[in-house]
């Protein structure tokens, strides 16, 4: 298992807090999330000219191809400054799909444009249902003369309102399958949802004999659907780890100097204890997500367990962090103007994404046959 | 060819693993188990035994240095071991306080001669160790303590009451801590001492426990002559010596309970696949099989917790105060894994431990009362949230 990032990656994170610090300040933020869309062309471009869109792309593609641990890094500090738009969907779904199910000309056409910051996309694989299962994906896929026609609607698909391309789960016959949706295709419409998270869009995608193209590189497309899903939610559970970061710095921060009957609040147990549970926490979160890091770049076999068991445990501390934050603050965390707020929806948004905590701990179990 | 340091290392230890795990199959035996009807005496009798077997063929105290019997054993062998010994599920070694406490203590800042002295048989379970710090006014404000020593001479005079100590009517050996200064600060007035248990002076009576059970007990110390070379560190600067001991007590204890803590996952999954419920397996039942998960995910990161933490202690290094995370986790998730137990036996958990009809010969209902003593001793979970609060996150203190 990985005990500790190395002394580059620690590098990598410290370069990363600090370009979030300076470009990603609260008015920032606040800016971004009043747009329709949740994005910024000019922090997606600052972003990029960092390499950061070419950390989960295979090499031969332009990419940087690193250890999921970096990329865990990575989006460690992008959690922690709560950082808009569709980078996670982008470097963490899409990518990451496409590498594993396209073939060989989709990769070379779109992962080129991606490592470069040049294409946004994402994965869209729920459905209209209660249900996080592949099983109730109930999108047709029928060939046509130019590839296939999708019929069918799509839920909760991430920041597709601003994708190049969509990668759609469908059902060709009775096989699961994925099929490459180019942006502005014909019967093909984004809704925006009203989300809790502001600084990412959730969509609804409707998809009426809208062409799409078959991504046949992989044997076993279900698999490599789950495969995608294990890294998002690698990248995730960091994304979480970051903000239960953010959270705790705050309200210790704030404890340390807010006086109430005359001493600091810190010092009151009914206070401060509430922050240690979340300190150990954050420590068990640490210790699973490299652990998960370290599976999937070296331990295929483990990687299911692992993966559950940091999403699950991720989620909640997060938003278990949350409510603790706000607590800490009293009456200025629950307001509009603190950005405890964004940190608060944030988790909550996060807590389901890629499957809530009671679906990834079934799996858990599954995962070592119980 | 030559090969590279981590190849050798990955190879070694491979061979590490297999001569335990070959040692193990053919040495864990039916005189090493215990069973209900013993008493706590005859439990640590078998446990010495097991030690002694242990002992001799190297593999208790791996980590230890060669020269007081150790094996030397590198970070990854001693994970390993704990690795094989849970999966063994092999029986519990006798000296606690001596192997988690007294040992690591002596270890880092004993003489060369109390090393010599008393390390090895620590090691071999020969001398049984216990730890006079809790007093009966003298609880979690451990420092507040009134046992007092009085240089007479090249003796200590020891006077004085402790209570909640472990192996303490079994114990030869105890690592006490006691008053040497009443004018300083109470933490300034402090010394570290080891006292032989058949002194003179020194009487000791079972306290017995809420589970009926009686693992600790009360000493009194009457005129109790003890050598001044038996003083561990420096007059009156006792209380770093206690620190160090209660950092053991945190960290590197918490390794060696890891082992624990996955056999009695695994125990308490196949408790969920032997018991029925409502005609059919507890296992298939979601709500348990959801706080199943809980609980594998509670293990299992405590684990990776206590090995992440103990990779940043080199050998001879005191853990640090992250160890109160280490304790609180491992203490509190105890009583969350034997509660789901007691709930999965439905009707079956009214019965008390003795009883013939309980599963697992009344193993949960024993362990589910035990558990509550768990955020108790060793320093309780109040104080553990203390010193993270102040140590790990510098919040002010009250």
């Amino acid at each position: 298992m990985y005990f500790d990032l190395n002394s580059e990656q620690k590098m990598l994170a410290q370069t990363v807090r600090r370009f979030v610090e300076k470009e990603c300040t609260s008015p920032k933020i606040r800016q971004i999330m009043q747009t329709p869309d949740a994005y910024d062309a000019d922090l997606w471009n600052k972003m990029a000219a960092q390499g950061w869109m070419s950390l989960t792309v295979p090499e031969e593609f332009g990419g940087l191809n690193e250890s999921w641990l970096t990329v865990a890094a990575v989006f460690e500090e992008l959690g922690r400054g709560i950082v808009p738009g569709p980078f996670l969907a982008t470097v963490a779904l899409a990518a990451p799909a496409l590498a594993l199910t396209g073939n060989a000309n989709q990769k070379a056409r779109w992962l080129p444009l991606i490592a470069e910051g040049q294409a946004k996309a994402t994965v869209a694989y729920l459905e209209p249902v209660n249900s996080y299962s592949f099983d109730s994906i109930k999108t047709t896929a029928t060939p046509s003369a130019n590839g296939y026609q999708l019929n069918g609607t799509k839920m909760f698909a991430l920041d597709a309102q601003v994708a190049d391309f969509i990668i759609v789960a469908a059902m060709d016959g009775s096989d699961l399958a994925l099929f490459l949706v180019e942006a502005g295709a014909e019967g093909l419409k984004i809704e925006l949802l009203e989300g809790m998270d502001l600084t990412r869009r959730l969509t609804r995608i409707t998809l009426e004999n809208t062409p799409a193209a078959k991504m046949d590189g992989a044997k076993d497309a279900r698999e490599a659907l789950e495969q995608t899903l294990f890294r998002a939610c690698l990248a995730l559970s960091a994304e979480n780890m970051g903000g239960i970061q953010w959270i705790l710095d705050t309200s210790v921060a704030y404890a340390k100097n807010r006086e109430q009957y005359g001493r600091l609040i810190g010092s009151y147990q009914a206070v401060a204890h509430p922050l240690v549970d979340r300190t150990l926490e954050l420590t068990s979160t640490r210790s699973a997500l490299y652990q998960a890091a370290y599976d999937l770049d070296h331990n295929p076999t483990g990687v299911a367990e692992a993966v559950s068991l940091v999403k699950a445990l991720s989620s909640d501390s997060y938003r278990q962090s949350a409510y603790t934050g706000i607590q800490t603050l009293g009456g200025i965390g629950f307001t509009w103007e603190h950005d405890m707020q964004l940190y608060f929806r944030r988790a909550s948004a996060n807590w389901s994404l890629f499957g809530d905590p009671t679906w990834h701990r079934e799996l858990l179990l599954k995962a070592v046959g119980v | 060819m030559t090969m590279t340091t981590a190849e050798e290392q990955a190879i070694s230890d491979e061979a590490f693993r297999a001569e335990l795990r070959n040692w193990l199959s053919q040495n864990i035996t039916e005189e090493f188990r215990e069973n209900r009807d013993m008493n706590f005496r005859e439990r640590v009798a078998v446990r010495k035994t097991w030690q002694k077997k242990l002992f001799e063929a190297g593999w208790v105290g791996v980590g230890w240095p060669k020269e007081y019997g150790g094996r030397g054993a590198t970070f990854s062998q001693t994970v390993i071991y704990n690795e094989e010994m849970a999966l063994a599920k092999a029986p519990p070694t006798a000296n606690v306080i001596g192997l988690g406490m007294a040992g690591p203590t002596i270890l880092s800042v004993g003489t060369a001669e109390q090393k010599a002295r008393y390390l090895p048989k620590i090691l071999s379970g020969e001398e049984i160790w216990c730890q006079g710090f809790s007093e009966p006014n003298s609880g979690s404000d451990v420092a507040s303590l009134q046992s007092k020593a009085v240089r007479d001479g090249d003796n200590f005079v020891v006077n004085g009451h402790k209570v909640w100590t472990s192996f303490g009517y079994v114990a030869d050996y105890c690592i006490l801590l006691v008053r040497t200064d009443f004018a300083a600060p109470k933490h300034k007035g402090l010394s570290y001492l080891i006292v032989d248990m058949k002194s003179p002076g020194v009487s000791t009576r079972p306290l017995v426990q809420m589970t009926g059970d009686a693992e600790f007990a009360e000493l009194l110390f009457e005129d109790v002559k003890v050598p001044a070379q038996n003083l561990v560190g420096e007059i009156n600067k006792g209380w770093m010596v206690a620190i160090t001991t209660l950092m053991h007590e945190r960290g590197s204890f918490s390794f060696n309970t890891v082992v624990q803590f996955e056999q009695r996952m695994q125990n308490l999954l196949e408790l969920a696949r032997e018991q029925s419920r409502e005609g059919r397996p507890a296992i298939q039942d979601p709500l348990i099989r959801q706080r199943l998960a809980k609980l594998y995910i509670d293990v299992r990161t405590f684990k990776l917790n206590t090995l992440r933490q103990m990779s940043f202690v080199t050998k001879g290094q005191i853990p640090g105060p992250e160890g109160s995370l280490l304790k609180l986790h491992w203490s509190e998730l105890n009583q969350r894994l034997v509660e789901l137990a007691f709930e999965i036996a439905g009707p079956y958990s009214a019965l008390a431990p003795d009883s013939d009809d309980a599963p697992n010969q009344g193993r949960w209902q024993y362990e589910y009362m035990r558990a509550r003593g768990n955020t108790i001793e060793a320093g309780t979970s109040e104080v553990q949230r203390n010193i993270v609060a102040e140590r790990v996150l510098g919040l002010p203190h009250y």
